[in-house]
């Protein structure tokens, strides 16, 4: 792939779940039967099993999911079984965006109300979209053309890493809950917050209420 | 704008510059010269940084949706689209999407958008030109014809393109550019009612119904018309064939004193999955033509022993010209490959100098959108490197014989692959391509 930075590999529990019909589980792992000609792909995820596999720990570090969804204490008992076996690094899967992300929410860009738009999607995001592109011609291309899906990407990886970055630097500053709680307010202006936010959070002590 | 010819001969290949563009007035394009197809705007496949195209070409089907966005935009559509540094030629029908052919009449032409069919007047065309503002553009014409439309079809072709071309030429009065449509063999009829003064060039059109279908024509054929097309057109004048011909087909039209072309076949070659790897620098044209000799030596050698022994002789020149040689030397990426070689040794593309062949099947196999991109980038490359060689042999008095070679190094190829086995010439192939090539004959 002529790609030098790190790669991360998903273990397909996603799929496990959204795909639940087209899989069979076994203790050997997950067959999935491709729901295009219905040909057969396993995908094997027990941890012990890739840690032996995982020969190459030099080069490649196994990162096993934190598993246990919201409820805090299966999560803690992930986590315990997890560090007692040691693994360098740790992932929280689960997460999908789509659209355009901005503060405050994501845009679908297809709307009527960016026909006349002649801004960037974020006027403070320095991405390569954002400094060349603006709403109103992306809205003429997305569905249609695939250079639209190239620029929505570059824009919203890009958003991406700028959150965790400012993540990253309120953790050290030690305003990770003022951060929270300014984001979650900009992203539901009407205070409208959804349950599984709350629930998130409150486990953690941080009522965004 | 400006077009002036720097090389000329009669009914022969041309090396002309377009300067003086509206848009980038201190800008020279030498001619023979491929405009860089657009959809939507957007090369295909590409956002802006990934490649630096010449002069854009966008068809109008796209925008004709989108005008009042235009309208309050009001500077133009290379800006729109973000390509500000790149001069555009607007078409009306899309080159690379096959056309929906007996919508015109003899008020409008229609073309299709994503909410369906639109009529363009010559007043709505005018209002999109107005808003586009390109550097140049076809007049309105219909040229929904081919090489099998009826005499009645031809006729009311050129008769509605002569009304709009009229109408236009009465609303643009403060337009500078635009340009006339010929058809083929009616051309020197036709030629001679247009108002050629108030013309920049011309346009060869309605000889294919866009998409891929100038892939199959003949090229022998295409020489006749195009000539018939250009009998009384001035030498002064710039001349476009946009489509996505052959490149035996480009070939022949550029001896013909065609200046124009454009990248469709790039785009066909990408939507098909395959990857351009005929000759189109004088090295790998001059190794296949070592090879060629080689070959056409060998077989005189097996004719001379079959003449002793009486048996029948295999000509391999005559068999190749019998047929109608639309051969493309392609490589078909979708063949399961696990190369560790680029697709082509001898490219310098990007795709070419960073991916093997083996990644750019998987990224097919697995429906990855970059699978197309990096197919478009070795497409389009190969496409701008053979319309440079072209153009140095023009400047250099050789493109006769660069042709020649070409032709005849292709009908070779030809008949060997109609007759021997196809591991003989990827055998060959491989020595200077070092991948498996696929040599399909196209009739």
């Amino acid at each position: 792939m002529k790609w030098k930075r790190a790669l991360l590999t998903d273990s397909g529990g996603f799929q496990m779940v959204s795909l639940l019909k087209l899989a069979k589980i076994t203790e050997e792992g997950v067959k999935f039967e491709s729901p295009y000609d219905g040909s057969e792909c396993i995908t094997t995820r027990w941890l012990d099993r890739c840690i032996k596999a995982n020969q190459n720990s030099e080069k490649q570090n196994l990162f096993p999911i934190v598993q246990g969804g919201l409820y805090p204490d299966l999560r803690k008992r992930s986590l315990e079984q997890l560090i007692q076996r040691d693994a360098p690094g740790y992932a929280i899967g689960g997460l999908r965006f789509g659209c355009a992300l901005v503060d405050g929410g994501q845009i679908s860009l297809k709307r009527q109300e960016f026909k006349f738009d002649f801004g960037p999607i974020d006027e403070s995001c320095t991405c390569f979209t954002c400094k060349n592109y603006t709403r109103a011609y992306l809205r003429t291309i997305v569905t249609k053309e695939t250079v639209a899906c190239h620029l929505l990407s570059i824009h919203n990886i890009t958003y991406i890493l700028k959150i965790m970055e400012q993540i990253r630097n309120s953790i050290k500053e030690g305003t990770f809950v003022k951060f929270v709680k300014d984001f979650m307010k900009s992203y539901y202006k009407d205070e409208a917050y959804p349950e599984w936010v709350v629930d998130a959070l409150s486990s953690r002590e941080t009522n965004s209420g | 704008m400006k077009f002036s010819l720097k090389v000329i001969s009669e009914n022969g290949p041309r090396l002309g510059t377009l300067c003086n563009l509206k848009s980038h007035p201190g800008r020279v394009f030498e001619t023979p010269i491929s405009l860089t197809l657009t959809q939507g705007g957007s090369i295909p496949h590409l956002t802006k940084d990934v490649y630096y195209s010449s002069v854009g070409e966008e068809s109008i089907f796209h925008f004709a949706d989108n005008l009042d966005v235009l309208q309050a935009y009001r500077k133009g559509i290379s800006n729109f689209v973000s390509l500000p540094t790149h001069p555009v030629c607007v078409v009306i029908q899309d080159p690379g999407t096959e056309l929906r052919s007996g919508y015109n009449d003899s008020s409008s032409i229609s073309t299709w958008t994503d909410s369906g069919r639109i009529k363009l007047t010559p007043k709505k065309y005018i209002d999109l030109i107005d808003s586009m503002l390109p550097d140049w553009y076809e007049a309105l014409n219909d040229s929904d014809t081919n090489f099998c439309a009826s005499k009645k079809r031809i006729e009311k072709s050129l008769n509605n393109s002569l009304k709009f071309l009229k109408q236009s030429l009465r609303m643009l009065v403060y337009l500078l550019h635009f340009w006339a449509v010929t058809t083929h063999w009616i051309g020197s009829r036709w030629s001679k009612t247009i108002e050629m003064e108030k013309v920049d060039g011309y346009c060869l059109l309605g000889l294919h119904g866009n998409g891929a279908t100038p892939q199959n024509l003949d090229a022998e054929h295409i020489r006749k018309c195009v000539l018939a097309s250009l009998e009384n057109i001035p030498a002064d004048k710039m001349r476009q064939a946009q489509g996505a011909y052959s490149i035996q087909s480009i070939l022949e039209m550029i001896q013909c004193g065609v200046d124009i072309f454009d990248s469709s076949s790039a785009f066909i070659a990408t939507e098909n999955k395959r990857a351009f790897s005929f000759p189109n620098t004088f090295e790998s044209l001059g190794k296949l033509r070592k090879w060629k000799d080689r070959k056409v030596q060998r077989h005189r050698e097996i004719n001379d022993e079959n003449q002793q022994s009486k048996k029948q002789k295999i000509d391999l020149q005559d068999r190749g010209r019998s047929h109608s040689c639309n051969m493309k030397l392609e490589i078909d990426v979708t063949d399961k490959s696990d190369s560790k070689e680029p697709l082509m040794v001898s490219c310098k593309c990007y795709t070419c100098s960073t991916f093997t062949r083996a990644y750019i099947h998987h990224l097919f196999a697995s429906n990855e959108m970059l699978g197309q991109v990096l197919l478009m980038i070795h497409n389009l490359n190969h496409w701008e490197a053979f319309f440079k060689t072209v153009r140095e042999a023009i400047k250099n008095g050789q493109f006769d014989a660069f042709k020649e070679t070409f032709d005849s190094v292709i009908i070779i190829l030809f008949t060997i692959a109609s007759t021997e086995s196809a591991s003989t010439i990827f055998g060959f192939l491989s020595f200077f391509y070092d991948v498996t090539i696929k040599c399909r004959s196209v009739h």
